[in-house]
């Protein structure tokens, strides 16, 4: 049993309370990572404020990175000392979607994102006395250890600095694979991107990286359209100063529309604007992740006349086994940047801070340095 | 794209759009189809109302109000005044607009679409009038 400070959710609507935690060890098929760095993504808020129900009181944190610390019985993908990028969707490997090469659909990771246990029902959290604590997404990071399934950690190459490994478990496998798997951008295909934070950043240089040419940046935050101009944006659009951003990116193709529209906010008003500013038979992904709560008004008539490919882009459509080491020999390359993601860092005791410059449009990526 | 500085004066140029076109064929189709439009803008707020069907007392086709949705239109047109901007210079294709979702119309429109080939006299007013009222930076080249 080792003793662990994490940040735990007790109820939505509450700040983030940072704890001393019991961390059990590893049982069959599971790793304990002793954590380097976790980012303060978006999907966490929803839990916060209660967009996103998922069992509470529960130690949140979905995108992290550290080193082996120990294996359970069984384990065979590292050992101890490897250095290690975490999954928030551990295929199954035995269910239809994991079947047809389709793991970011997986149903047993589905169930327990809703059960916030490990497989089998596992729950390696404790609170002093023994009251458990719910993990999230099987990743738990906002912690200095974690315990996750052997097939929730993908092993890194130890020379990439792992508060930017971190980025890659998902925001920027996120971006990435909804421009690369997702949609397929061509080179010389027009893009859009409706939000430039953390995961747009990353849908902008895919895109470019891809060819596509222009690459059209829309972002209500001045600061955030800049730093996508480095990222590769060739053109971009201040939501703030107008309020036809179909037109204006209209206006920038031709008066077409874009090939390709990426929607990366998660609000019903911008998909539909997503939706409006793809050309006739184009291809629209969303990427944001909204409320579940909420629904999207479309023109009807427009889905058989205009033909446009409407889709969702979950996790980047990715295999991270595959897609995570690629991503960072890419940065380690000089082809792809990380880097530029990071706003701030802050510890574990200011993970709230964290949250509060997410919410304000402060930063594209905030990391937790958890001193793994 | 260019747009309206405040409601204001969007009112003042729609109002006096609305003033010279009473008696216009745009104004005439109105009347004929006994259509009242609505035209409810965002940013700036305004709402305009050009009804044919209420008979205006000095015999002009249409009335026009402001902010007022009395009497009940047979069809609204809702967009941003940047959007609205473009319609009334005869810049905005309003077919795909609609399926583009930069316009959102209820009622039935196909009523009200039937007008727009008797409107590009009424795009000629509006820029007259925008130029007139030294407001030329809301005219597209």
């Amino acid at each position: 049993m080792s003793r662990v400070r994490a940040a735990v959710l007790e109820e939505a609507g509450r700040r983030l309370q940072v704890e001393e935690l019991e961390l059990e060890p590893p049982g069959p098929g599971e790793v304990m990572v002793r954590l380097a760095a976790a980012g303060v993504c978006h999907s966490d808020l929803h839990v916060i404020e209660g967009d996103l129900p998922v069992p509470l009181p529960a130690v949140l944190g979905h995108e992290g990175a550290g080193v082996v610390e120990a294996v359970g019985e069984g384990v065979t993908r590292v050992r101890p000392g490897d250095h290690v990028v975490l999954s928030w969707i551990p295929g199954c490997g035995r269910c239809y979607y994991c079947r047809i090469g389709r793991p970011e659909l997986c149903d047993e990771a589905a169930r327990l994102q809703v059960a916030g246990t490990l497989p089998g029902g596992a729950l390696r959290l404790r609170r002093p006395g023994g009251a458990p604590v719910h993990h999230f997404l099987e990743v738990s990071c906002f912690a200095e250890a974690t315990v996750v399934p052997e097939r929730g950690v993908i092993p890194v190459r130890p020379d990439v600095p792992l508060d930017r490994a971190a980025l890659v478990g998902c925001a920027v496998t996120t971006g990435w694979g909804a421009v690369v798997h997702t949609a397929g951008v061509r080179p010389g295909s027009s893009v859009a991107v409706v939000g430039t934070g953390g995961v747009g950043l990353n849908v902008v240089q895919a895109a470019a990286l891809s060819g596509a040419w222009p690459v059209i940046a829309v972002d209500r935050v001045p600061a955030k359209l800049e730093l996508a101009r480095q990222f590769g944006a060739t053109h971009t659009v201040d939501a703030s100063r107008t309020s036809d951003v179909i037109g204006a990116v209209v206006d920038l193709t031709e008066g077409r529309g874009a090939d390709y529209a990426f929607e990366v906010v998660g609000r019903p008003e911008t998909i539909a604007s997503a939706y409006g500013m793809a050309r006739k038979g184009g291809t629209v992904v969303v990427v944001g992740v909204a409320a579940p709560h909420l629904e999207v008004g479309i023109n009807a008539f427009s889905l058989p006349s205009q033909s446009k490919v409407l889709t969702g882009s979950w996790y980047g459509r990715s295999v991270p086994e595959v897609d995570i080491p690629h991503i960072l020999d890419l940065y380690m390359a000089g082809r792809l940047k990380l880097d530029e993601l990071i706003s701030r860092r802050y510890r574990l005791e200011e993970a709230n801070e964290a949250f509060d410059a997410l919410r304000a449009g402060e930063v594209a990526r905030g990391v937790l340095l958890l001193g793994g | 794209m260019p747009t309206f500085r405040d409601a204001e004066q969007a009112r003042a140029i729609l109002g006096a759009v609305a003033e010279r076109a009473r008696f216009g064929e745009a104004a005439r189709g109105l009347r004929e189809a006994e259509l009242v439009v609505a035209f409810v803008y965002h940013d700036p707020e305004l709402t305009v109302l050009m009804d044919g069907r209420t008979p205006a007392p000095d015999g002009a086709y249409m009335r026009v109000a402001f902010d007022t949705l009395e009497p009940a239109p047979d069809v609204v047109f809702e967009s941003s005044g940047e959007v609205g901007n473009r319609f009334w210079q005869g810049r905005l294709d309003v077919p795909m607009a609609l399926a583009r979702g930069q316009v959102k119309a209820r009622g039935p429109i196909n009523r009200a679409l039937k007008l727009l080939p008797i409107l590009p006299g009424l795009y000629e007013t509006y820029r007259e009038v925008v130029r007139e009222m030294g407001a030329g930076e809301l005219l597209e080249p």
